[in-house]
């Protein structure tokens, strides 16, 4: 098997494990979904290779009980940033739990969070103190 | 790579390693594909991929299903799961065939549209396709239907229509299948009643 060959199906199988929630490839497409960017934008902001973005996509993602030292092995084995991977594996993270929530929840907490807080006038707010 | 840095390897996973997965995978993904690949000489090369990382990655989402003191080395036990991946999908491709064909009988309309520009025939196919599309009920099903008639294939299309884009791809690939079976069905039942 020559070298582009290995190449085409490492290429596929990073394919694939992007599909299995176990993988970090998976954490990976996903980010490149909400954030809607390419493989080559996430592999620059990540400062990895685009040859060796596939074989990172074969990594197991991180536990959340071993978050730190997880992250730490990956990104030592690509050579990356470790803030800019956990970030990128957290925000996925965030946004999976809210899609966890049932629905109603779900629109209740974005809907908390989209509010515009109400001067309050009794305790001296920005209001009180104008003249 | 030989058989006792596989079995470090093997080690390193169990304990929670996140790379090893990837350092098994590079090592073996080259060697057992071209095995496979003689092993069944005439089929798609690209089921013999999907099957050798399935197992692949299969394993190393939970490598405690390889047990080291059983004597079997990892690099064939590895095999045995891909060759039966293979052959897996050997017998899905010739389900799928048959469907296909089936399939082919029931929406004639698509093979049809292709003969756009003959006023007749066109006019046959919209009288088709408003038959097919009344006989549904579920505006989703109907939507699907549409889809389908129009040869869209990609899962994400048909994903919208049935309202369920925020699923896993893979949840999205099992219930737009389900949702075709059984227009498929709902179909051809109606059909056979109004003969």
């Amino acid at each position: 098997m020559n070298y582009r060959e290995k190449a085409a199906i490492l290429m596929r199988a990073a394919r694939r494990a992007s599909a299995r929630t176990e993988y970090l490839g998976w954490l990976l497409a996903r980010y490149r979904q909400i954030e809607n960017c390419s493989e080559p934008e996430l592999a620059k902001r990540l400062g990895v290779s685009t040859a060796d973005f596939p074989r990172m996509a074969l990594c197991l993602r991180p536990r959340s009980k071993h978050f730190a030292a997880d992250v730490s092995e990956i990104a030592e084995k690509f050579g990356l940033d470790n803030s800019e991977l956990a970030a990128v594996v957290r925000l996925v993270e965030a946004a999976e739990a809210i899609q966890a929530l049932p629905p109603s929840a779900r629109d209740a907490g974005l809907l908390m969070a989209a509010r515009a807080r109400k001067p309050n006038r009794k305790k001296g707010g920005s209001d009180a103190k104008k003249p | 790579m030989d058989r006792d840095e596989l079995l470090r390897l093997h080690r390193r996973l169990v304990d929670g390693g996140r790379t090893a997965s990837e350092e098994i995978a590079t090592a073996l993904l080259g060697s057992l594909t071209t095995e496979l690949s003689r092993e069944f000489p005439t089929i798609d090369i690209g089921l013999v991929w999907d099957g050798v990382t399935d197992a692949l990655l299969d394993y190393c989402a939970e490598p405690t299903a390889f047990d080291a003191d059983r004597g079997v080395p990892l690099d064939r036990y590895l095999h045995r799961n891909a060759w039966r991946n293979v052959a897996n999908f050997l017998r899905q491709e010739k389900r799928r065939k048959i469907r296909e064909e089936k399939s082919a009988e029931l929406y004639p309309v698509v093979e049809l549209s292709a003969s756009a520009g003959n006023p007749s025939e066109d006019n046959e196919n919209s009288h088709r396709r408003h038959h097919l599309l009344a006989l549904l009920k579920d505006t989703r099903d109907r939507q699907v239907l549409e889809l389908r008639l129009q040869g869209e294939r990609r899962t994400s299309e048909f994903a919208k229509a049935l309202g369920i884009s925020h699923l896993p791809i893979e949840t999205q690939r099992l219930e737009v299948k389900k949702a075709k079976d059984r227009i498929s069905k709902v179909i051809s039942r109606k059909k056979g009643s109004n003969r």
